[in-house]
């Protein structure tokens, strides 16, 4: 395989991984705990920020060294994994103060129309005051981790990143499959199908929503930290509107609420079908690349919608019949009132 | 106010001169009343009477604009709905509100009190952590789902369940959360009518086991069937009290349901 070819690989395993991690926080946001969030994009940016300004150092500093040439509010120079860290942290902190803002006051549309203005504003600020992330500039030169220390070449290193992003993949996804599994998963699942029916029962909606909302923006903390540090740059170019976009396309083809169908989905939507109209050149001009992959985004939100809701791969059902068996031979006893109900219920 | 003899001794559930107005409408005006531990007691009146707001206000999910509500002595007045639960009153909705999406076994361990794996950490420990408490919480929906014969649709979607199913489901699922107060509001409405006699059973049969009952209902059978004492409404106001046969009797309560 020429080198060319690996580092494209790499740089899209790399794509594939940060883009798995998000859209496992999106899920658990939108797909397990109902909050639709357009704004999600902001929370990836928050963590990309982070961790640009704690790698490249005090901005004052380093007047004249490489990355001299940018402004930006404040930097420090962190050791690995502690960029990555303070990414995650940021996320969470960022979401817990959008989170009080929106989920108390907002339901259904009205909540997925102010998060997707949060974030724009957000975008707006930055892309207009320089002193703060280097404006429509972006901060660039970011280091990487550990790149120096293990003395590897480009294409060693490239790879060695894409198994620490596959690591951090695991990790996430293990997270995200304790919760989704674990009584609290269903219970943000109970709040997500019916608010008042949950609080009824003495659940408290504003602290589970919170939960979902805050696990969502940690995990986009990570991924945008995870993607700046292999891509060195980011700018509000790289966190438009779209890009939240696509992480909804994808949990939905994938399937709602699923942890496995939404790294189906990612493996369709950014990575095969973003990546296809590359290799079709003839079909269409360079210049319409960016045109096409959205219409194509669109189509599949909308298709699937239509057609299949659930998703390639929709929430899993649990099953408790065989461990019912299990507790009562009583089964039989059930059974002489059961037919009642087995009239209209059965089993899809 | 004219509360039955019994229930002065011990009222678990007391409401004082409650009121709640509605953008200057008052949809309720100084109800007061009180219900004995153990005892079923109806609500009935004409459409717009207040009858479920009363019941949401006793439920917390309706603020009172002035009075009190008081639960075994404490006042409970203006706390939130899901505050209230935890105390041990659990409400149904007059439009099922089963959690459709989630299976029938799964509406029940929702209901499961104060779950191991309900918190962040908890969750992140696993079923080691939380496995052992869920098992018996299993065990619990288990038991509920033998006593109202649905065993048969433990894995279905609550979604797909008939109207009369979903009554007996959010029952069920009251009954998880060890409640001690049942607030039904109009448990027979879109239940068909053979169903309605499996619920009646089932209410019977809890009412048996010292469940304290509340329900709203238009349907007389199972109102004269479950409940000792009903209490009348009619706009916003109680007009009478006492067993069906006596406000039945009553010529105020003839002529609100008839002007009414």
């Amino acid at each position: 395989m020429s080198s060319s070819l690996q580092f494209y690989l790499a740089l899209l395993l790399v794509y594939a991984g940060v883009d798995l991690i998000a859209c496992w926080g999106l899920n658990l946001q939108m797909g397990i705990g109902g909050i639709v969030n357009f704004g999600f994009v902001l929370f990836q940016a928050a963590g990309a920020y982070t961790y640009a300004i704690l790698t490249l150092g005090a901005p004052a500093h380093n007047a004249g060294a490489g990355a001299g040439f940018q402004t930006y509010f404040w930097g420090a120079r962190l050791p690995f994994p502690l960029p990555f860290v303070g990414a995650i942290v940021v996320g969470g902190l960022l979401s817990v103060v959008v989170g009080l803002l929106v989920l108390p006051r907002l339901r259904g549309d009205y909540q997925a129309i102010a998060l997707l203005v949060v974030s724009l504003v957000a975008s707006g600020l930055i892309l207009n005051d320089a002193s703060i992330f280097n404006g429509a500039n972006g901060l660039s030169s970011i280091p990487r981790p550990l790149e120096a220390a293990l003395g590897l070449s480009g294409l060693g290193y490239s790879w060695a990143y894409v198994g620490f992003t596959g690591v951090l993949c695991i990790l996430s996804g293990w997270v995200v499959w304790q919760i989704s599994r674990s009584p609290l998963g269903r219970v943000l699942r109970a709040v997500r199908e019916d608010e008042e029916a949950a609080k009824s029962l003495g659940k408290n909606p504003r602290r589970l929503r919170l939960i979902a909302f805050v696990g969502g923006g940690m995990l986009a903390g990570l991924s945008g930290a995870v993607l700046v540090a292999y891509i060195d740059a980011w700018a509000p170019s790289s966190w438009g509107y779209v890009e939240t976009f696509v992480f909804v396309t994808a949990v939905i083809v994938g399937g709602f609420g699923s942890n496995v169908g939404v790294a189906v989905g990612v493996v369709l939507v950014p990575i095969v079908f973003g990546e296809a109209p590359l290799f079709l050149p003839s079909l269409v001009q360079a210049s319409w690349f960016g045109a096409v992959q959205l219409i194509l985004f669109g189509l599949f939100t909308m298709g699937f919608l239509w057609v299949r809701p659930q998703g390639v791969r929709p929430e899993r059902r649990v099953k408790y019949a065989g461990r019912i068996k299990k507790l009562g031979a009583s089964v039989a006893v059930a059974g002489d009132g059961a037919g009642r109900a087995g009239e209209r219920g059965g089993t899809q | 106010m004219a509360a039955g003899a019994g229930d002065r001794d011990d009222p678990m559930l007391e409401l004082r001169h409650v009121s709640r107005e509605f953008g200057g409408v008052r949809a309720v005006e100084d109800v007061s009343f009180s219900i004995a531990e153990g005892a079923a007691v109806g609500i009935i009146g004409p459409n717009g009477a207040g009858k479920s707001t009363v019941l949401s206000m006793m439920a917390g999910s309706v603020i009172p604009s002035e009075g009190e509500i008081l639960f075994c002595g404490e006042r409970i007045t203006g706390l939130r709905s899901d505050a209230v639960a935890r105390c041990g009153i659990v409400r149904t909705f007059q439009v099922s509100a089963e959690f459709a999406g989630l299976t029938v076994m799964q509406n029940l361990l929702v209901a499961a009190p104060r779950q191991r794996g309900e918190s962040v950490v908890g969750a992140l420990l696993g079923w080691r952590y939380w496995g052992a408490a869920e098992e018996s919480a299993i065990e619990r929906a288990y038991e509920l789902l033998v006593k109202f014969r649905m065993t048969d649709v433990v894995d279905e979607y609550a979604g797909n369940l008939s109207g009369g199913q979903r009554r007996l489901l959010e029952v069920m699922r009251a009954m998880m959360t060890n409640a001690r107060v049942l607030l039904l509001d109009e448990p027979t409405a879109g239940v068909h009518p053979k169903m309605v006699g499996e619920l009646r059973r089932q209410l019977q049969g809890l009412k048996g086991a010292g469940l304290t009952l509340l329900m709203v209902e238009h349907e007389m059978g199972i109102v004269g069937a479950l409940c000792d004492r009903v209490i009348v409404m009619a706009r916003g106001r109680v007009i009478a009290e006492g067993s069906l046969q006596e406000v039945r009797r009553n010529p105020e309560v003839m002529e609100a349901y008839v002007a009414g």
